[in-house]
C-alpha cells in the first residue's frame, strides 16, 4: 500500500507562480529591473532632487559609458572567453582620435581609418592564438591591451596628454541634445547598440552560433559551425568595441590620460555579470545593459549618502563575488534539456 | 522529488537568491558607508587658536621634537603654520657632501603621465644643461622613471634610487611615491655623503632637504581667503588627489581645521580626481547627480581646475567659487572668461617650471656647502585673486589647454631662501 503526500492548492498556486518567474526570469532580466527600480525610488525618497530631469540624464549619461564599455566583454563571455584588454583599448582608441591625429594631422576620421582595422586585427588575433593554442584568454588579453596602448603611445612618446575636439564633447555632455530633443546622443547611440545587439544575438544565423559556440564548443564544431573564426570575430568585435567605447569617453571626459579605461575594465565585468550573462551563457547585451544601469543607480545613490571611492571598489567586489557564486551553481545552456 | 526537480531548474532558489546576493552586497555597502561616512579627512581634533573664519590660523608645527623652528627667523617659523611633516636637524648643517663640483646628478621621478609632470622633467633638464655649461655638474643627468603610473610601486622607486646610487650619483632629486619608503635608502645614501632633494614630496630624513608644500598653509590660505568671498556660508564640495597619499590626508585636515572657524560653510562632499582633469569630471559629474542642491565652492587641491569647471559646465549647473589650488592656463581662462560675469575666484599658482627652478636652487645652495639648517623648507604660497589674474592667465590658451600658467616670479624668494641656510651665497 503506498501513500502520496497531497501538496496544498495554494501552495501549489505559490510554487508555480515561482517556477514562472523564475523562467521569466531566465529569459528577461525581472529582478535586475525590479532592484533597479528599487533603487532609483530609494535615490528619489533619500536624495532631494535626485529624480529631476538633470540628475537622470547625468545618470544615464554615466550609464551609458559604462554601458559601451561592456559591449565587448558580453561577447567574449558570451563564447567562454574574458577580456582583461578593455582598459587598454579604451586609452588606445581615446589617444588615437586625439593626440595622435593631431599629431599626424589626419584628423578624426583618418584616425578611425587606422582604429578600426588595428582593433579587429589586434583582437582576431588575440581569439586566434588563444583558440589555437588553448591558452587562457585572460592572460593574452591583458598582454594585448599593454600592446595596443604602447603601439599608440609610439608616435606619442612619454606623455598621454590627448585634447577632444570640441564637436565630440557635445556627443556626451549631459546638456547637449539630439535633433531638438533634450537627450545627449551618447543616451541615443547606446540604445542604438542595445537594439542592435539584442536583434542581432537573438535572430541572426550568426548570433546563434556565437551562442552554440560558448555553451558547448565540441558540439558546435560537429555541428559544423568554425569555432575559431567565431572566436576570432568575438574578440575582434571586443577590441574594436573598447577602443570606440575609449573614443566615447574622451567626448565625455574632455582629454586623455592613462588612467582614462582602469575603472571600466572592473565595470564592464560588473555590468555583465551583475546584468545575468555567465560564461558560455546564457545572457545577451540587453542584460549588461540593464547591468550597467543598475550599477551606476546604485553607485550614484550611495555617493549621494557619502559613499567613498573605497566603498565602492567593496561594493563592485562584493556583488561580483556574490554574483559568481550564484551563477557557478547555474546550470549552462549544454547541461539543459 | 518536486522540490530537487525545482532545485535543478534553478526553481524558487533562483530569484531568492539573488535578491539575497543584492542584499548582501547592499549590507556590504552600507557597513562600507556607515564605516565612511564621516567627515573629509577624518575628524579633526580643534586646535586651539584657530582664527575667524576668514583668516588663516597660524598654528604650531606638529612635529617640531627639538624645538628647531624657533631657532628661524620669524618669517621662516610662519611659514611652519600647522606644518605637520618632522622637522629634523639637517646632516648637512655640520658635514659637506662627499662630492664637490663638478658633481653627478641623479633624477628620481614618478611617471610622466600628465602635463606638469612633463614640464618639470623638461626643466630639470634645462637646468641641468645650464648647470653643465657653468661647470657645476657633468656626465649626463642619470635618470630612473618608470614608465606605468597605473602600476609603479615604492618598491620601484626604492629600486631606481638605489640604481642611481650604483651609478655614481653625488646628489640625487626625487619627487617620492611614498616618503616613508624612501626613508632607509635616503638614509643610506646620505651615510655615503649623498643628499636627497626631494621635489613636492617628503622623506622624514635627516639626510633629506624636502622642499615643497606647507599641505596647511597652502590650503589653509586660499580657503579662508574663499570663505571672505562666500561671506562665511554655502556648501562647499572638496576634490582631492588620490584618496589615503598622506598630502592629501594633510590637505583634507588642514581644510577642515580651518573650516571648523566658519559653521555656516558646509563641506557636502569629497571627491577624489586623481590628479585627472578627465577623472575629475567624471566623478564630479556622478557626485552632482546625487546632489542637486546649490553648490557654492570647490575646494580643488591639484591641478584639477579645469575638470572642476568641465563638470560643471557639462551639466548646466552655475559655476561655484573654485578654489584652486595649482592654476593651469585652462583653469585661469574657465576664471577669466566667467570674470566677465562678476565671477571672483582665489587660486595657487605653483607652475612646473618655477617648482624645478627652486628647487634646483637648493641642490646646488646643498653642493656648494651652504649647510642647511633643517630637512624642510615649507614654501609660503601666492594668491592669484580677480586683482592679480591678467599676470597669470596665458594668451592664446583656451579652456581645454595643457599647458601650465605663465611663471610669475620665483616659486621660493632668494631672500627668503638665505634663512635656511648658515652659509648663503658661499
Amino acid at each position: 500500500m503506498t501513500s502520496t503526500t497531497q501538496i496544498p492548492v495554494g501552495q501549489r498556486r505559490g510554487i508555480g507562480l515561482v517556477r514562472s518567474l523564475a523562467l521569466a526570469q531566465r529569459r528577461f532580466p525581472l529582478l535586475q529591473l525590479v532592484l533597479l527600480v528599487v533603487a532609483f525610488l530609494a535615490g528619489v525618497v533619500t536624495l532631494p532632487g535626485f529624480g529631476g530631469p538633470q540628475s537622470l540624464v547625468s545618470v544615464l549619461v554615466i550609464a551609458s559609458l559604462a554601458g559601451l564599455a561592456s559591449v565587448g566583454q558580453t561577447i567574449t563571455i558570451l563564447v567562454g572567453g574574458f577580456d582583461l584588454s578593455v582598459a587598454g583599448f579604451i586609452v588606445a582608441g581615446a589617444l588615437l582620435v586625439t593626440q595622435v591625429s593631431e599629431m599626424l594631422e589626419i584628423g578624426f576620421w583618418g584616425a578611425m581609418g587606422i582604429l578600426v582595422p588595428g582593433s579587429l586585427l589586434l583582437g582576431g588575433l588575440v581569439g586566434y592564438l588563444s583558440h589555437r593554442f588553448k591558452i587562457q584568454p585572460l592572460i593574452l588579453t591583458l598582454a594585448m591591451g599593454s600592446l595596443a596602448l604602447g603601439l599608440v603611445r609610439g608616435p606619442t612618446g612619454l606623455s598621454v596628454v590627448g585634447q577632444a575636439p570640441e564637436w565630440l564633447t557635445q556627443l556626451s555632455s549631459p546638456i547637449s541634445n539630439t535633433l531638438g530633443l533634450p537627450v545627449p546622443p551618447i543616451i541615443v547611440i547606446w540604445v542604438v547598440v542595445t537594439v542592435a545587439m539584442a536583434l542581432f544575438l537573438r535572430y541572426t544565423v550568426a548570433g546563434r552560433k556565437l551562442y552554440l559556440t560558448g555553451a558547448n564548443p565540441v558540439a558546435a564544431e560537429f555541428s559544423l559551425i568554425n569555432t575559431r573564426l567565431v572566436w576570432m570575430v568575438a574578440f575582434a568585435f571586443s577590441a574594436l568595441a573598447s577602443a570606440l567605447a575609449g573614443v566615447m569617453l574622451v567626448s565625455f571626459s574632455g582629454n586623455v590620460d592613462p588612467n582614462l579605461g582602469n575603472p571600466y575594465l572592473f565595470i564592464s565585468l560588473a555590468a555583465v555579470i551583475v546584468g545575468g550573462t555567465i560564461g558560455g551563457g546564457p545572457g545577451d547585451y540587453t542584460r549588461t545593459a540593464v547591468g550597467a544601469l543598475l550599477l551606476t543607480v546604485v553607485t550614484t545613490v550611495l555617493v549621494g549618502h557619502g559613499l567613498t571611492s573605497a566603498d565602492q571598489q567593496i561594493m563592485y567586489g562584493a556583488v561580483i563575488l556574490v554574483a559568481m557564486a550564484i551563477y557557478g551553481r547555474e546550470r549552462r545552456i549544454r547541461d539543459r534539456v | 522529488m518536486f522540490s530537487k526537480q525545482l532545485k535543478t531548474e534553478g526553481g524558487p532558489g533562483h530569484p531568492v537568491r539573488w535578491i539575497a546576493a543584492m542584499g548582501a552586497a547592499a549590507l556590504v555597502v552600507g557597513l562600507s558607508a556607515c564605516g565612511s561616512a564621516a567627515a573629509p579627512g577624518g575628524d579633526a581634533t580643534p586646535i586651539a587658536g584657530l582664527g575667524d573664519c576668514g583668516t588663516a590660523p597660524v598654528i604650531p608645527a606638529q612635529d617640531d621634537p627639538d624645538d628647531l623652528i624657533s631657532t628661524l627667523p620669524q618669517e621662516a617659523q610662519d611659514a611652519f603654520s600647522g606644518f605637520n611633516q618632522p622637522v629634523l636637524a639637517s646632516s648637512w648643517a655640520d658635514a659637506l657632501p662627499a662630492a664637490g663640483k663638478p658633481y653627478t646628478v641623479g633624477l628620481a621621478f614618478l611617471p610622466v603621465s600628465n602635463a606638469w609632470a612633463t614640464a618639470a622633467v623638461a626643466e630639470i633638464n634645462a637646468d641641468f644643461d645650464k648647470a653643465k655649461a657653468e661647470g657645476l655638474v657633468e656626465g649626463d643627468l642619470l635618470v630612473q622613471i618608470p614608465a606605468d603610473a597605473a602600476t609603479m610601486t615604492a618598491a620601484d622607486q626604492i629600486a631606481g634610487y638605489e640604481k642611481l646610487v650604483q651609478q655614481g650619483a653625488d646628489v640625487i632629486l626625487m619627487y617620492p611615491l611614498d616618503g616613508e619608503a624612501m626613508k632607509a635608502p635616503v638614509d643610506a645614501a646620505g651615510e655615503k655623503g649623498i643628499p636627497t632633494i626631494t621635489i613636492v614630496g617628503n622623506v622624514p630624513s635627516q639626510y633629506a632637504i624636502n622642499v615643497g608644500n606647507n599641505a596647511f598653509n597652502y590650503v589653509a590660505q586660499p580657503v579662508a581667503e574663499a570663505a571672505k568671498l562666500l561671506d562665511g556660508k554655502g556648501n562647499l564640495v572638496i576634490v582631492a588627489g588620490i584618496e589615503g597619499i598622506s598630502i592629501t590626508t594633510v590637505s583634507l585636515d588642514a581644510a577642515q581645521q580651518v573650516l571648523q572657524a566658519c559653521p555656516d560653510i558646509k563641506v557636502v562632499g569629497t571627491v577624489f580626481g586623481g590628479y585627472s582633469n578627465s577623472v575629475t569630471k567624471s566623478s564630479l559629474v556622478t557626485f552632482l547627480a546625487s546632489h542637486p542642491e546649490q553648490i557654492d565652492a570647490v575646494l580643488q587641491i591639484g591641478t584639477m581646475g579645469a575638470g572642476v569647471w568641465d563638470a560643471f559646465e557639462s551639466v548646466g549647473r552655475p559655476a561655484p567659487v573654485v578654489i584652486d589650488i595649482g592654476t593651469t592656463a585652462a583653469s585661469l581662462a574657465y576664471w577669466k572668461q566667467a570674470e566677465a560675469d562678476g565671477y571672483v575666484g582665489v587660486g595657487v599658482p605653483e607652475t612646473a617650471k618655477q617648482v624645478v627652478d627652486s628647487v634646483w636652487d637648493v641642490l646646488q645652495r646643498v653642493m656648494a656647502g651652504e649647510k642647511p639648517l633643517v630637512n624642510q623648507i615649507p614654501v609660503v604660497p601666492k594668491l592669484v585673486t580677480n586683482d592679480n589674474l591678467d599676470d597669470y592667465v596665458v594668451p592664446g590658451e583656451g579652456t581645454s589647454s595643457q599647458a601650465d600658467t605663465q611663471s610669475v616670479g620665483p616659486w621660493i624668494d632668494q631672500e627668503y631662501l638665505d634663512q635656511y641656510f648658515s652659509s648663503p651665497g658661499n
